[in-house]
């Protein structure tokens, strides 16, 4: 507002100023002779004003260009040289090998290139695994109590075909066992891998015999449909170890009769 | 990689800062340019026309400025950041000299009072007009005598001289009108030959 009063004390006269104008600077000068005394004051200051800056002394610039120089040292990429030293050629920035863009983009592609095998890798290493529910078919050469081999994952396939076709045949031995049905207080008692486990560490000693030659048994047959054989008579036998076991069930078991009657006589263990 | 030339004539004074932290000499520069001359003549005004004092306090400054530029805050004015940082220079200097100096006596032969178009006739009239002036002001206590030379010489606004003096808008504008009405009024009879 201020500047707004002394712009049109500056440049009106006193007889020009409209009501509005008049009212504003009425606080400053009311009258005639204080509006002209005032605006030649104003004008004279203004005057002096303009007469313009003083200039500092040059070697206050080059003492400051020397502490600037000393405080951000080296070459700098913004800077030009002034127009007098133009007949020298400018100084070309020197910039690191490892902050130049392609040298990035080129790293950065190199280690995806190294590390590609490594992917296939991982993946064809998630498709060994297979699904969990399959049982796992026991190697006949392997050892009781021997790891489970890697290679029981494509007998589990050969297995899986085995049975489907026997399915198809209509002279399946289906045991169907779900994982939950085979728990037990025994806790080594699994659905895979059974046979190749210790049973005598979670089994009394009496039924440990017994369960080792079930074990045994469990072991024979097993070309044709070795993966029910073996579900029944884990299943059954763990029936018959514990009979008070109320944990146990049987859900479902199918015996087909027409195969091999003998030997599914064999696997009937009685209870005392 | 710059594609373009920096233009170091349209950025703010707050951006000059910023790139002259980062190292930036051009910016530096700019900077210098636009501010030297204005704290020359401040410092001129408050050291009792000593122009080495006011040459060293130019230069102190400055070199506040390239050692430490995190003491300005980008967000706020830097026009009214130095001239606070030269108004507590000043302050600083009064406490320490404790006296004050009885300056000009006569025209003083550095400081250029001469307008534009060279009038002989303007230039009497101007350069007794500032002696009569600078005898008027100094009649005025400190701190109406501040609020005005700022105003008339240093051309900060009212809000800008508030922020540099730390006080409220208000009080600005009663003491510039406080001012301004008794300088006017000590120079009353003061007759120029000729008025533009």
């Amino acid at each position: 507002m201020e500047a707004v009063i002394e712009q049109i004390i500056k440049k009106c006269t006193y007889g020009t100023l409209s009501a509005e104008e008049r009212e504003l600077v009425r606080e400053w000068c009311g009258t005639e002779e204080e509006f002209m005394r005032m605006k030649r004051f104003l004008l004279d200051v203004e005057a002096i004003a303009a007469a313009g800056y003083l200039e500092p002394n040059r070697a206050i610039k080059s003492s400051l260009d020397t502490i600037f120089a000393t405080r951000h040292g080296g070459i700098r990429a913004n800077w030009t040289p002034p127009a007098e030293t133009a007949v020298r050629p400018v100084e070309v920035p020197v910039i690191p090998m490892h902050q130049r863009t392609w040298v990035r983009v080129a790293a950065v592609a190199l280690l995806l290139l190294g590390t590609a095998p490594l992917w296939n890798l991982a993946d064809h290493e998630l498709s060994k695994q297979g699904t969990p529910e399959v049982a796992k078919l026991e190697n006949p050469e392997a050892k009781a109590g021997s790891a489970v081999k890697p290679e029981q994952s494509d007998s589990v396939s050969e297995v899986k075909d085995q049975r489907d076709a026997a399915a198809i045949a209509g002279n399946e031995m289906i045991a169907d066992v779900p994982a939950r049905a085979l728990r037990t207080t025994s806790p080594d008692f699994g659905y895979s891998g059974a046979y190749d486990k210790p049973l005598a560490d979670s089994l009394d000693d009496g039924e440990a015999a017994m369960a080792e030659e079930t074990h045994e048994l469990g072991r024979m047959s097993v070309s044709d449909a070795p993966l029910a054989l073996k579900d029944f008579s884990a299943a059954g036998i763990e029936a018959d170890l514990h009979p008070d076991d109320e944990t146990v069930t049987l859900e479902t078991i199918a015996i087909s009769m027409a195969d091999q009657p003998g030997e599914l006589l064999d696997f009937i263990v009685p209870a005392f | 990689m710059r594609l373009f030339k920096k233009e170091y004539g349209s950025l703010s004074d707050e951006q000059l800062v910023i790139a002259m932290a980062g190292g930036d000499q051009r910016a530096f520069d700019h900077l210098y340019g636009r501010y030297a001359k204005p704290l020359m003549s401040y410092f001129m005004r408050m050291m009792w026309k000593d122009r080495e004092k006011a040459e060293d306090f130019v230069h102190d400054l400055f070199t506040k400025l390239i050692h430490r530029p995190g003491l300005f805050d980008p967000s706020r004015s830097f026009k009214t950041w130095v001239y606070s940082v030269a108004a507590n220079m000043c302050k600083n200097e009064y406490k320490k000299q404790e006296i004050r100096k009885n300056t000009s006596n006569g025209l003083d032969s550095s400081y250029p009072v001469s307008d534009s178009s060279k009038n002989t006739l303007n230039e009497a009239h101007n350069a007794l007009f500032k002696e009569a002036f600078e005898d008027q002001i100094l009649v005025l206590d400190a701190k109406h005598r501040e609020v005005f030379e700022m105003r008339h010489f240093d051309g900060l606004s009212m809000k800008e001289i508030a922020d540099v003096l730390q006080i409220s808008e208000g009080t600005v504008k009663s003491r510039l009108f406080y001012a301004t009405r008794y300088l006017a009024e000590g120079l009353k009879d003061f007759r120029p030959a000729h008025t533009a």
